[in-house]
């Protein structure tokens, strides 16, 4: 394949991983309210319809300031400028929605349990929103599947692991003690773009063992008039690139830990 | 490996938002990215430079009847704005000239001539209002302000910039 095509097809069957290391999977649309977004009628709405999501946060609009100064010493404002929404998660704290005036965004966290049902959760909730706030075109539509998975070892190669590895200067075999890698792809022929980080996270002052962190931002920022069959469509091809990105991006001694 | 251009409106920008401990592990190294490239004179000189002159700004306008013709103080939600736009334009820029309005609103401007400029006026609400020349064509418009420059205003900056 040229490294300038892609061709998103929708009805590749990937693998099923028994044991996936998906630590979140989040769907984020910004769109700006077009009907009035106030806190009562909004609160009284969603608490009214979603009993199992019933720990509720009340969302508001800070602005935090550090005021620096000749012969004083910094001081820290916080201003607070009102109400922007709710946060909603489940009882397990598994599944958790923001209701804002300028967007709305869905996480699943692990154990993720398969795209039809997140995807059919999201959409649902979705809908809850285009209610309330009758959102005007979209600014940015998002998919992410955050990866995180335990290497068995103290001593390891990320390479054994991700294609992409942090690698020392020619002639100076330095040992890695950490990395962050952030890569921006794009997806000619189509309007997304893909962030890839990969990053770890060593392990904790009371033990454990180092995580390799894969992270999968697959988005778009053309305006989209967010009609649900456009929305849905989108999230399917975002699906697409973000397993490609996926199963390319793992070696086979690392899937070996996920079947 | 292939690299290709793209434009700003599509590299730069918030990730998805995520809940995870993960997400926020992830967005705490890239604030430090962000700390360190802040910490470099050359690599933060432009930004720094767009903060300064809002920092100006600022200080000279915040009083009622700042140029002498009864012009309101810059508005607080507007300037906080402000600043958040300058960031969304991320390190390179293209910076504007930064400007107070007599209703209290911080506008912008991008100027490359009488036939290629853009202004741009921050509200308290969040919308950006914004009125461009490019050649013989007017551009007019308001968009929201949801945290990241709008795509459709990167295009029309530019349009305005082209050739430069």
């Amino acid at each position: 394949m040229s490294p300038s095509a892609v061709e998103i097809d929708l009805t590749e069957a990937f693998p099923t991983l028994r044991n996936a290391p998906i630590v979140e999977a989040a769907i984020e649309v910004r769109a700006r309210a077009a009907a009035p977004w106030q806190a009562e009628p909004v609160s009284a709405s969603l608490q009214g319809a979603l009993f199992d999501y019933p720990r509720v946060k009340l969302l508001r609009r800070t602005e935090e300031k550090v005021i620096v100064g000749p012969g004083q010493s910094p001081q820290h404002e916080v201003k607070d400028l009102g109400w922007a929404g709710l946060q909603l998660s489940t009882n397990d704290q598994k599944q958790v929605v923001l209701f804002d005036r300028d967007r709305f965004s869905f996480s699943r966290l692990s154990p993720y349990e398969s795209w039809s049902r997140f995807e059919a959760e999201a959409m649902r909730l979705w809908e809850l929103h285009v209610q309330l706030a009758e959102p005007s075109d979209s600014q940015r539509i998002g998919l992410r599947f955050i990866n995180r998975f335990g290497v068995p070892s103290q001593r390891f190669e990320v390479r054994d692991y991700l294609v992409t590895a942090p690698a020392p200067p020619t002639d100076l075999p330095l040992p890695v003690v950490n990395f962050l890698h952030r890569d921006t792809l794009a997806a000619p022929g189509y309007p997304y773009s893909i962030n890839v980080v990969r990053t770890m996270q060593p392990p904790s002052a009371s033990g454990g063992t180092f995580q390799l962190i894969l992270d999968i931002d697959v988005f778009t920022r053309q305006p989209s008039a967010l009609s649900k069959a456009d929305l849905r469509r989108t999230l399917a091809e975002m699906r697409w690139l973000k397993n490609r990105v996926f199963f390319g991006s793992i070696t086979s001694k690392a899937r070996s830990l996920f079947e | 490996m292939m690299v290709v251009g793209l434009a700003a409106s599509v590299v730069l920008g918030t990730p998805t938002l995520g809940a995870s401990s993960s997400a926020e592990y992830v967005s705490e190294l890239s604030r430090e990215i962000g700390a360190q490239m802040r910490g470099s004179i050359v690599l933060s000189s432009a930004l720094e430079r767009a903060r300064e002159d809002l920092d100006e700004l600022v200080s000279e306008c915040s009083t009622p009847n700042w140029d002498g013709y009864g012009a309101e103080p810059i508005d607080e939600e507007s300037c906080a704005l402000a600043y958040r736009f300058l960031e969304g334009l991320g390190f390179g820029g293209p910076f504007p000239a930064v400007g107070a309005d007599p209703d209290g609103e911080i506008s912008f401007e991008w100027y490359r001539g009488p036939r290629r400029t853009l202004s741009m006026s921050v509200s308290p609400a969040g919308e950006l209002h914004y009125a461009a020349i490019v050649g013989a064509s007017r551009l007019y418009g308001t968009e929201p302000f949801l945290g990241d420059f709008p795509p459709r205003l990167w295009e029309i900056v530019h349009q305005v910039l082209a050739g430069e």
